[in-house]
């Protein structure tokens, strides 16, 4: 895992956001525990309560819950909550980034169309 | 009411006012980063807190008792100084063996285990050690010492990148282990803002800042660009400051992105970028040959 | 207990200082009792004021050497100073009897007094080396050695709380005013009279006068002395910060 400190996300999403793609890639499988609070503070050199911040974010989302004295668990079916999370913050993620750059480089919509029937293609 | 109190402190030095009116709660359990320029007060006010320097006036409680001249108080705390408080001719190991006797417990394990960590010689005189040496020797003095209170006053002073990183490694672990509260003065921001929870900024001899590291580092962003578009994108804006090389300029600004970006770039203030233009002074460099 | 801990503290670390005072002493007792039973009748010193010399000298390094070390550890100053009593009292009545014990070993086994209390005070003593002797001499060694040990503690705080310049005026000019500007006075403007009540008052508070003498005069004097400076140590000791 790996955090930019520089970014402006904050450093409790970051953190969040690298489990759910450890999660969504298959690296943490559904119903099996994911690294500890402390494994994470201590790797990461993070504070363990900005840590937790990332942890109960996920809870909340429904991607991992807490087994009490065990730790935390991927949710059943995780991937696909990240999917249709995902999906839906797509297009504020991208694509409006996308279309902002194209607009500053003068790029119009037919030439938008061309490049990502491109990008398909490869 | 486990916490410390600080409470209208006033420390002057020869007429100079070094602390001015200081607030401030430690509660127990957090990490906290205590920054601030060189003669801002900050060592001024450790040294107050653990009964080195005498206050001029105002008062500080540990877990409620009086903190001055009060061994049962300051039993609680334990300070780790830039300068050297162990005679020239001891070594580590009675430094440890005294550490124990004074404080009631200290963890030989751990310390023995931060010792090979470190690859440190307990065998060594204190006046021996080299600034990096005598660093790591203090650190896991304090870090072994039971106490729900721990100073440290630039821990890293000349320890190299590899033993920096180890450093906030341990602490973490032992922070971990052993949660309590743990109070950092450094000038190294960047590293060690991630390791924490709370954040107290001294100018002047004056609190400035005294919030949760996360409102901090969002407390603010960087806007640049063409001058006048970021002159019109600031405007009614708080700003901290501002570069300007020819017509490009830099703000840093107090608040929050509420308005279009236009064109201009937008980036995060963080703790770092922050406390520098919080605390700059002011005028900017100008070399005029 | 921090101040338990303290004096330990103390103690322990003056067991090199000790066993090197210690050793000096016995060797120079058994080369005078060598010597005594060769030569027969060489009057043997006693070396009972040697430890009080230690006992100054180690009250004088307290505050250069512990000060620190202690509020690193969270011992504040009040505590410092009752162990530094503590510490006093301690070795004053140690080194007294083992000095006083010294005395006796001499007696029996060179036969003679090496008592240079009981020949101070010989008037005191017309019966010689008496159990009242061997007693009246350890409470006057135990109130010599707190006497210096308190006296040592003073020079160490005062010399810690002054400033380099006052250092330098107080390091040269007392010796100066007293030696020389002192004398110089004397003899000119009051024709030796300063002196010679000095003299006077020096030999009362030992208990010396008009012929007669009393130990217990000094016991008084050296017991209110060591309650001044250490009385004045602490003073200086209250608001006494770490030097860098």
């Amino acid at each position: 895992m790996h955090l930019d400190h520089k970014s402006e996300i904050p450093i409790y999403l970051q953190i969040a956001r690298e489990i759910e793609d450890a999660i969504f890639i298959g690296a943490f499988e559904e119903e099996t525990q994911i690294p500890s609070t402390t494994e994470i503070s201590m790797s990461l050199k993070i504070n363990p309560a900005t840590v937790l911040k990332g942890i109960n974010l996920l809870v909340d989302e429904g991607i991992i819950y807490k087994k009490r004295g065990l730790g935390m668990f991927v949710c059943e079916g995780a991937s696909t909550t990240i999917k249709e999370k995902r999906q839906k913050e797509f297009y504020q993620n991208y694509v409006k980034p996308l279309i902002s750059e194209a607009k500053k480089l003068d790029l119009q919509l037919p030439e938008m169309m061309k490049l990502l029937e491109r990008g398909f293609e490869e | 009411m486990n916490r410390i109190e600080v409470k209208n402190v006033n420390k002057s030095f020869q007429g100079n006012p070094v602390l001015k009116q200081i607030n401030l709660t430690l509660e127990e359990g957090k990490i906290y980063g205590l920054l601030g320029r060189n003669g801002a007060g900050k060592s001024t006010l450790l040294n107050i807190i653990n009964n080195r320097l005498f206050a001029d006036s105002g008062e500080v409680r540990i877990n409620g008792r009086n903190a001055v001249e009060n061994d049962l108080a300051q039993g609680n705390l334990y300070f780790m100084t830039e300068g050297s408080t162990y005679p020239k001719d001891m070594t580590v190991k009675r430094v440890f063996r005294w550490t124990k006797e004074f404080y009631g417990g200290f963890d030989d394990a751990y310390a023995a285990y931060l010792g090979d960590l470190f690859q440190l010689n307990v065998k060594k005189k204190v006046g021996q050690l080299s600034t990096g040496y005598s660093s790591i020797f203090k650190i896991i003095t304090a870090l072994c010492v039971d106490v729900p209170y721990v100073f440290l006053d630039e821990p890293v002073l000349g320890l190299d990148a590899n033993h920096r990183d180890m450093f906030y490694k341990i602490l973490m672990e032992s922070y971990l282990k052993k949660p309590r509260t743990i109070v950092i003065s450094t000038h190294l921001i960047e590293e060690i803002s991630g390791l924490l929870e709370h954040v107290i900024i001294i100018k002047d001899g004056s609190v400035i800042r005294d919030q949760s590291c996360e409102e901090l580092t969002h407390s603010g962003f960087t806007v640049s660009g063409k001058s006048g578009e970021v002159d019109a994108f600031i405007q009614g804006k708080e700003v901290l400051g501002a570069d300007v090389i020819g017509g490009l300029k830099t703000a840093y600004v107090l608040g929050q992105v509420d308005r279009p970006v236009g064109d201009l770039e937008v980036s995060p203030l963080d703790l770092q970028k922050l406390f520098i233009q919080l605390t700059a002074s002011p005028g900017g460099i100008h070399y005029e040959n | 207990m921090k101040i338990k801990s303290a004096v330990k503290y103390q103690i322990v670390e003056l067991r090199y200082g000790l066993i090197i005072v210690y050793a000096i002493i016995y060797a120079l007792l058994i080369f005078q009792i060598i010597i005594n039973e060769s030569m027969n009748n060489i009057s043997v010193s006693s070396t009972e004021f040697s430890t009080c010399g230690f006992l100054l000298i180690w009250g004088a390094l307290t505050m250069r050497v512990q000060f620190s070390f202690f509020l690193q550890n969270g011992v504040s100053r009040n505590t410092q100073f009752v162990s530094n009593v503590a510490n006093s009292t301690i070795l004053s009545v140690g080194m007294s009897l083992v000095a006083s014990l010294n005395v006796l070993i001499l007696r029996l086994i060179c036969g003679q007094s090496g008592f240079a209390f009981q020949k101070m005070y010989s008037a005191f003593y017309p019966d010689g080396y008496t159990v009242r002797t061997f007693f009246e001499g350890l409470l006057w060694l135990v109130c010599a050695h707190l006497f210096c040990a308190m006296l040592g503690l003073f020079l160490s705080t005062l010399y810690y709380r002054m400033n380099k310049i006052t250092k330098i005026i107080v390091s040269a000019g007392v010796p100066a005013l007293l030696l020389l500007g002192l004398p110089l006075f004397d003899i000119n403007v009051t024709h030796g009279v300063i002196i010679q009540s000095i003299g006077k008052a020096f030999l009362f508070i030992m208990g010396f006068f008009n012929g007669n003498c009393n130990p217990y005069y000094a016991v008084v004097s050296f017991t209110v002395l060591a309650m001044i400076f250490a009385g004045l140590s602490y003073l200086l000791l209250r608001r006494a910060i770490i030097r860098k």
